[in-house]
């Protein structure tokens, strides 16, 4: 018969009465964003998406990277690609990062890029809770809302978020 | 490769980001919890005490390093501690100068298993021996919380 | 067909053991990693001496909040001067130890080996999903401030998109698994709940609801391996360890098809090949598949073959996965019910295999037929799964 030790539960109400050694990690890094996402993200401040081909599988890889990921070798060129393309799935977000209570909730999804054969872009979706909730937003066509010009710093906050072309009913 | 390089840093991005939690808090366990409160309470040292084994141990843990039985209490120590080793630190873990070097050794204490890791103040580095005998210098009583630094520093025994 | 792959030792399950999961335990997590190695160590009849070599399983070390914990918890299972090493693959890291410990016994290097997961979720503050944000795209994802459960939340909607597939149907799942549990001894997270109180709890990113979820928890879970010659002098029972797979897909997850998990189906095959069995849903009699949300289990069984594409739902509306029924999923009580401490919570589940076919489960005993039982785990950015298959009697 499995026998159990007894470790020691410390219920909520009992938070703060048990010894505890606290400790502020400073974990900073600078990552270096690479040939292919730097482009990527000079061209996002251009208000523009651009892609890298492999001329093997003829996807368009967004965002770009140097290698193919299923062919094994360096893509050929670089493509720019309209910033559309169709929703695949979507949710309604009511927490923030660190799960407490977002003051508004936000719709986040994937948008399936326009003649990328299959690049899949996460971002922002600007459309009521409710056609996310009936899924009325899936398979509908999106496009990209940039920030001004002159707010656009080269990051994928540049695009403020994603717009169904036909208004949804 | 097909691949034609961008070499102009300027168009060369990077990232910064922090990691991982705003704050990490550590539980300490059954024995933890009541070593750190006797540093706290009563100024004292402690460490686990296997009773098959006859053997005592620091840091304290709730099971024993060598029969592997559970350990459920703690003795008191001599606090009379002798340094197993040192080292002379002259920037911190961040990269700055301290100014001043700190001593940083790992002080053992008689008849027990492994040790504690501390500064040492109040010596001479030319007089810096490994052996030397050195003692805990706590802190004000209403200034304790709980922790290994709640010692302020250890010194040689005068 | 069997796969054709020669080892040197079959592999046995002979013993196992895991602390009670709860929110916050005040042990620390070398205690934790102690007390199941100690309880796994007792129900094989063996002691710390015994044992030739360490596994040890955990997550991101920013969990616990301690980096290289692999060697911090060494101590705790007392490793120390024997071979140790750590394996690590999110979420599917649980199950995965175990499989690391079968090759270290299959392969003639040792006779017993311990494998021993561990987490402490409870140490990171505000809240252990701001340590996940680090999983995602440091550069094109990371920016947009995501939370865990987005992903998770998207995948599941993906699922009941593709196959028409109701929340009501999803949440008996829940329903179900916290049942199970109130039978387990470890469990956090068990109760009597109903559709409707998995469907009216919190919405925390739609559709996944708080009841949808499985609890952060703490807590540790071990088992002993042993060769055939050596398990053979500890006991009558044996469970062996018959069939491991495990595969990774793409991390870039916006590309891929988000309703199927191939890879599972990838691992599932290679499980089943080496246990040879072709048949999945008649000759298992039950499966601890990974349920740290309830559409998880779904999405699981039929990666696993045990379910139709987009069928689950309907073997779970017909009570086949109850505990009692043809198929039972997850009669622990699953990371829904018991808790869901990462890499423990997939050792947890191996730790069920032994349990179940040993006649050790007690109150959430399943039937034993063919003497097949399979656990498995799942995680990184949805696309990593490992499996493993038991045979006991």
């Amino acid at each position: 018969m499995q026998k159990i030790y007894q470790s020691t539960p410390v219920k909520k109400e009992d938070e703060g009465k048990v010894l505890e050694i606290t400790y502020k990690p400073e974990a900073k890094y600078s990552l270096s964003a690479g040939q292919a996402i730097s482009r990527f993200l000079n061209e996002l401040k251009k208000g523009r998406l651009i892609g890298r081909k492999c001329n093997n599988c003829n996807r368009i890889l967004v965002p770009p990277r140097v290698y193919c990921d299923i062919c094994f070798r360096p893509t050929n060129e670089w493509v720019y690609v309209k910033d559309e393309g169709i929703v695949t799935t979507a949710v309604v977000s009511y927490i923030t990062v660190d799960a407490r209570k977002a003051e508004k909730e936000q719709v986040v999804g994937v948008i399936q890029l326009e003649d990328t054969n299959g690049a899949g872009i996460f971002h922002r979706i600007n459309v009521y809770p409710k056609f996310v909730m009936n899924r009325k937003i899936f398979g509908k066509k999106v496009k990209a809302v940039w920030k001004e010009e002159e707010e656009r710093v080269g990051d994928i906050n540049d695009i403020l978020y994603f717009q169904p072309v036909e208004e949804l009913k | 490769m097909s691949f034609e390089k961008e070499t102009k840093e300027v168009n060369l991005r990077t990232y910064k980001i922090n990691m991982e939690a705003e704050e990490y808090s550590y539980t300490t366990g059954n024995l933890g919890e009541q070593f750190f409160l006797k540093i706290k309470n009563e100024g004292k040292l402690t460490a686990a005490y296997c009773d098959k084994c006859n053997v005592r141990f620091l840091p304290v843990r709730g099971y024993c390093i060598l029969c592997g039985n559970e350990v459920k209490n703690l003795v008191y120590i001599d606090m009379e501690g002798v340094v197993e080793s040192f080292t002379i630190a002259k920037i911190s873990s961040k990269g700055e100068e301290f100014g001043k070097e700190k001593i940083i050794a790992y002080i053992k204490f008689p008849n027990t298993l492994g040790g504690l890791l501390h500064e040492l103040k109040n010596v001479k580095i030319e007089e810096l021996k490994i052996g030397m005998k050195v003692h805990p210098v706590f802190k004000e009583m209403k200034e304790r919380i709980g922790s290994l630094t709640d010692i302020s520093y250890f010194e040689p025994k005068t | 067909m069997k796969t054709n792959i020669n080892f040197r030792n079959r592999v046995a399950i002979i013993g196992a053991g895991m602390t009670i999961f709860r929110r916050k335990l005040k042990d620390t997590p070398q205690e934790l990693t102690y007390q199941a190695t100690k309880m796994a160590l007792e129900s094989a009849g063996m002691n710390f001496k015994d044992v030739e070599a360490y596994v040890i399983g955990s997550a991101p070390d920013a969990f616990d909040g301690v980096h290289m914990k692999g060697e911090y918890l060494s101590d705790g299972a007392l490793a120390h001067l024997k071979p140790v090493k750590r394996v690590f693959v999110g979420g599917a890291t649980g199950v995965f130890t175990a499989i690391s410990a079968w090759w270290h016994v299959a392969s003639g290097m040792f006779d017993v080996v311990v494998a021993v997961a561990e987490e402490k979720m409870s140490s990171a503050k505000p809240h252990p999903q701001a340590v996940f944000l680090h999983i995602w795209d440091p550069i094109t994802e990371k920016p947009l401030n995501p939370n865990l459960i987005w992903i998770f939340a998207m995948e599941m909607h993906r699922y009941m998109h593709k196959y028409n597939i109701k929340k009501e149907d999803i949440a008996l799942v829940s329903v179900k698994n916290k049942k199970n549990a109130l039978d387990h001894p470890s469990a956090s997270a068990a109760g009597k709940y109903t559709v409707e109180d998995v469907l009216n709890s919190e919405v925390l990113v739609y559709p996944v609801q708080r009841l949808d979820i499985s609890p952060v928890t703490d807590g540790a879970a071990a088992i002993v391996l042993a060769s055939e010659k050596v398990a053979r002098r500890y006991t009558d029972s044996p469970v062996w360890i018959e069939g491991v797979g495990w595969n990774l897909d793409s991390t870039h997850w916006t590309s891929r098809e988000l309703a199927y998990p191939l890879y599972l189906e990838y691992a599932g095959n290679m499980a089943y090949k080496m246990a040879n069995i072709d048949n999945p849903r008649k000759q298992l009699d039950f499966a601890e598949v990974y349920d740290p949300f309830n559409y998880k289990e779904l999405h699981h069984m039929e990666g696993l073959k045990l379910a139709d594409k987009g069928k689950a739902p309907e073997m779970v509306r017909e009570g086949i996965t109850q505990r009692d029924g043809d198929l039972p999923i997850c009669p622990s009580g699953g990371l829904l019910g018991v808790g869901n401490p990462i890499a423990a919570a997939g050792m947890m589940k191996v730790c069920e295999l032994y349990w179940q076919l040993t006649y050790q489960a007690d109150k959430r005993q399943v039937r034993i037929k063919n003497g097949y039982g399979l656990a498995q785990a799942w995680g990184d950015l949805m696309q990593v799964s490992t499996v493993i298959i038991t045979r006991g009697g």
